[in-house]
């Protein structure tokens, strides 16, 4: 039984094994939408874990996924709670980091943006498996394992600063590499500094309008200003690590009499050794992921460079993770936070942020879809008491991709977007038509919700300009 | 006649894909299963040049087909190989031997989408009628 309690929560009611109650953020158009998608079951599944505190949360922008739903946020107790590999996905560490340039729109034209979009297209790797222009070797892959982003600034691509603005400074301390399987170090170990396919992506864009001018001043934001959005995970490596430890989280569900409504949800206490050494590996390919998206930082900005010139400053607004797991302080208790599909939004005052924003708040990264905005959002201190310091990934998909393949043509989207202004580079046109803005929800009405809720308030919208897909 | 009741079809999931498989034995599963994941990772058809063997054990036949899938993936994904065709297959409740032809003469033109990994959700296979069935959902 689901009931609104207030103008953006629904209650869904214990029933049937769950431990807790359901909380999903929601207008009451969004709600229908999440029913019918059958999504809000899977927020009742995950309710059921052992060791769950507070409720079992879904942002705004969730969806139907596999185990957990994408928008999911759980927090274990670490004492008594569990570890699942399928509440943080496959792949892990996906998310999303926001450039700024010195430059304005209006300083450079849409031909400036057309050699640009080409020039990061040549430039970042992109596409199904696609593989870098760095190839290592394994014991390599497991220093990128321990350093995360620091392992690329050290290699020459990045700055000291770049670090500063990353969530955990692009490394998670306790990463493990002896935790990770063989073959996952091996699918590391030609893909680091690559985009990928699916809904990865490189725009460039412009600041369109800001909505709360002294988080923008305190961010480097300005209206006009010319911003390069990254969005893409772990890769290879990151998917391993999560399937070789649902195999050992099936048997130690089983080992410690742990009830699945799910077997995608399987677990393991936090505190056991199995738990231990996912948390480890989980470490290792967020790291990963965030040496990867250093990596495509690096080229971003000599691209911008040769193209628009070498005095242009490019600097790192901040770097959020989408899909992860952490310990984290929340009402007094050590909990494990799951986040699938959802960012965090720590508020003012809160560890854990670079000092430049700690009176302002975390900046959360919002992107949307090809053809839509993204935002800029910062985090709240009502979401540390109403959500664990969460709040919404991005649009979250309406559309299956096999629908999006039967009502759309992917050069028919290019045609589109090209007439709204947007250059498109992509690999694959079927990609294109897969993840065509139509395939997903209205990230304006989704923001709008977390900014209603609480959860996070707007600072700045983006428009994007040109857009490089896999 | 046999034929009739194997097959496999692509349903709908709002971020992933989902693949219907149903045979009168587990080995026509599997049979199914490979044809269904062609169907979603292949873009046209090219020809065979070498075969690898696949040889897993897993606790249970749904581990078992989730670790089939994902072994794919890892050919295609890591060794640039894709398979093709199904030369042997010997399947029991725990263990797969199959010797799979393929090419790893591909561009990247020839995968048409990128598969995270198949997942475990709701996975069951069941057995009605003679018939055995399940549907795997793939992370895209």
């Amino acid at each position: 039984m689901i009931r609104k309690v207030s103008d953006y929560k629904y209650v869904i009611e214990r029933s049937s094994g769950m431990l807790v109650e359901g909380l999903i953020f929601a207008d009451d158009a969004m709600m229908k939408s999440i029913q019918e998608d059958n999504a809000h079951s899977q927020v009742a599944n995950v309710a059921t874990l052992r060791g769950i505190y507070g409720y079992s949360m879904a942002m705004p922008d969730i969806h139907y996924g596999y185990g957990f739903p994408i928008g999911g946020v759980a927090a274990f107790d670490v004492e008594e709670g569990i570890i699942s590999p399928g509440g943080i996905g496959y792949d892990i560490n996906c998310g999303v980091r926001l450039l700024r340039t010195d430059v304005k729109y209006g300083d450079i034209d849409k031909n400036d943006i057309e050699r640009l979009n080409e020039e990061l297209y040549r430039n970042v790797p992109s596409g199904v498996g696609s593989t870098g222009r760095i190839r290592i070797n394994e014991r390599e892959v497991e220093r990128v394992m321990e350093k995360g982003a620091g392992w690329a600034v050290q290699k020459g691509m990045g700055e000291e600063e770049d670090l500063e603005f990353s969530e955990e400074s692009g490394c998670m301390e306790g990463a493990l590499p002896e935790c990770v399987s063989g073959r996952a170090k091996e699918r590391g170990r030609e893909q680091i500094g690559t985009l990928g396919a699916g809904n990865h992506f490189l725009e460039i864009q412009k600041v369109d309008t800001v909505f709360d001018k002294t988080a923008a001043e305190k961010y480097g934001i300005e209206e006009g200003q010319v911003t390069v959005m990254i969005h893409t995970g772990s890769r290879g490596l990151g998917y391993q690590v999560c399937d070789d430890y649902l195999k050992v989280m099936n048997r130690a569900s089983e080992k410690y009499g742990i009830l699945l409504a799910d077997r995608q949800l399987a677990c393991a206490p936090f505190g056991s050794d199995e738990g231990r050494r996912y948390f480890s590996a989980m470490k290792c390919a967020a790291n990963y992921a965030w040496a990867n998206r250093q990596c495509i930082m690096h080229w971003v900005r000599k691209s911008i460079r040769d193209v628009l010139g070498k005095e242009v400053k490019v600097g790192l607004v901040y770097d959020v993770s989408h899909n992860v797991g952490k310990v984290e302080d929340h009402e007094g208790r050590k909990l494990i936070v799951h986040r699938k599909g959802a960012t965090r939004a720590f508020g003012p005052g809160r560890g854990g942020i670079p000092d430049e924003y700690g009176d302002t708040g975390q900046p959360v990264i919002v992107p949307g879809t090809m053809g839509t905005f993204s935002y800029v959002m910062k985090g709240t201190e009502k979401a540390m008491s109403e959500s664990f310091g969460s709040t919404c990934h991005g649009a979250g998909r309406v559309w299956s991709r096999s629908r999006a393949l039967r009502s759309l043509r992917g050069s028919d989207v290019v045609d589109r977007l090209r007439m709204s202004g947007i250059s498109v580079k992509a690999k694959s046109l079927k990609t294109v038509a897969e993840e065509a803005p139509d395939a997903y929800k209205d990230v304006s009405k989704v923001v709008d919700i977390c900014h209603g809720a609480g959860l996070s308030e707007k600072v700045a919208r983006l428009v994007p300009l040109g857009v490089v897909k896999g | 006649m046999k034929k009739k009741h194997e097959g496999f079809e692509l349903i709908d999931h709002t971020a992933d894909i989902g693949l219907r498989i149903w045979a009168c034995d587990l080995e026509g599963l599997f049979r199914c299963g490979f044809s269904g994941f062609l169907r979603l990772i292949a873009s046209e058809s090219i020809s065979s040049d070498s075969t690898r063997t696949i040889d897993l054990e897993s606790p249970d036949k749904e581990s078992l087909l989730v670790d089939f899938f994902n072994e794919l993936l890892y050919l295609v994904n890591m060794k640039k190989w894709l398979p093709l065709g199904i030369e042997d297959i010997k399947v029991s409740e725990r263990k797969i031997k199959a010797v799979i032809s393929g090419t790893g003469r591909i561009s990247a033109r020839d995968i048409s989408m990128e598969i995270k990994a198949a997942t475990y959700h709701n996975l069951k296979i069941i057995s009605n009628d003679d018939i055995m069935s399940t549907v795997v959902v793939f992370d895209t």
